[in-house]
């Protein structure tokens, strides 16, 4: 048996917990670049490496859970999942507070 | 011959030659042979003689027998290492494969690891105590809000997961797990709000 019902469950649930957080990845990513063309100020790469990384570690860390989880028992199951939230909400605390305009945007005006 | 046959075999004797043996004290065909066969029996105790050797041919077993019953080390024999195998010892029946014992040194490095997590809590809960930003939207203000108390306990479960699904892999496993996770749970923030 690869994975129960209460394994299901488990990627139903933390599913939805990733899901949300590719919603609000990607609300930072068409924020953040609505921003720039308003300030006339074009990403950095890092910029787009972190907003980047804010969109696809959710997807990345749902996979690696479904791989992860297979053939596990229950408690170890969660365990993983919990991980696998918690390193995507870190990320997007990082990117959040810590991913300032001063490493997302150039500080020179493409406009003049 | 088949009388000599009875006298120098048993039943426990080969398989080839045990139901010969029963085939002709058991069959009745041979019935007209049977006197011929019976002559011997007048002769039956010269046929016995080596049987009644037989309990001087027991002595050595015997004598055996009485060996076995003192301790091979005063006999100047090794001792049978193989009957020590069978018989395991208590803490062997309670605990078949005893857990390895964890080195000093990685004990220091597990208390190293836990420090910095809890530095790293520490800092987590000031950002989540003082959150710098709110939302206004009642699903994000709550996820949100949820998301820097997870980061804050974010550390313990760290560390008590890399135990939990490592409870069976070694030490190097464990660091790299613990190593991981200290780059993961690096609190951003609060280094971002500390250096302005």
């Amino acid at each position: 048996m690869k994975r129960g019902f209460g394994g299901w469950l488990l990627v139903i649930l933390f599913g939805v917990l990733l899901g949300h957080d590719v919603w609000e990845g990607a609300g930072n990513v068409i924020g953040k670049y609505y921003e720039s063309l308003q300030l006339g100020l074009e990403l950095t790469w890092v910029g787009w490496l972190i907003l980047g990384t804010n969109l696809l570690a959710p997807v990345v860390l749902f996979i690696i859970g479904l791989v992860a989880t297979r053939r596990k028992s229950f408690g170890d199951a969660l365990l993983i999942w919990i991980l696998a939230v918690l390193v995507a909400a870190i990320a997007g605390a990082d990117v959040v507070l810590a991913g300032n305009d001063y490493t997302l945007f150039y500080t020179v005006t493409t406009g003049n | 011959m088949a009388s000599d046959d009875d006298a120098l075999t048993w039943a426990g004797d080969r398989e080839d030659r045990a139901p010969n043996v029963r085939a002709s004290s058991s069959s009745k065909k041979p019935a007209a042979k049977r006197p011929a066969a019976k002559k011997p029996v007048a002769k039956k105790p010269v046929a016995k003689k080596p049987v009644a050797k037989k309990p001087a041919a027991k002595k050595p077993a015997a004598a055996n027998e009485t060996a076995s019953l003192v301790h091979p080390s005063v006999v100047g024999e090794k001792p049978d290492s193989s009957h020590d195998d069978v018989d395991p010892s208590f803490d062997e029946l309670v605990q078949p494969d005893p857990p390895a014992q964890t080195s000093a040194g990685a004990l220091v490095m597990y208390g190293l690891f836990a420090g910095v997590y809890l530095l790293f809590s520490v800092a987590w809960l000031i950002i989540a105590l003082n959150p710098p930003i709110n939302f206004f939207d009642v699903v994000s203000s709550f996820m949100w809000v949820a998301s820097l108390w997870f980061a804050t306990l974010g550390g313990l479960i760290w560390f008590v997961a890399t135990f939990i699904l490592g409870r069976s892999r070694g030490f190097g496993w464990k660091f790299m797990m613990l190593l991981i996770g200290v780059v993961v749970l690096i609190p951003w923030p609060y280094l971002h709000l500390a250096v302005r």
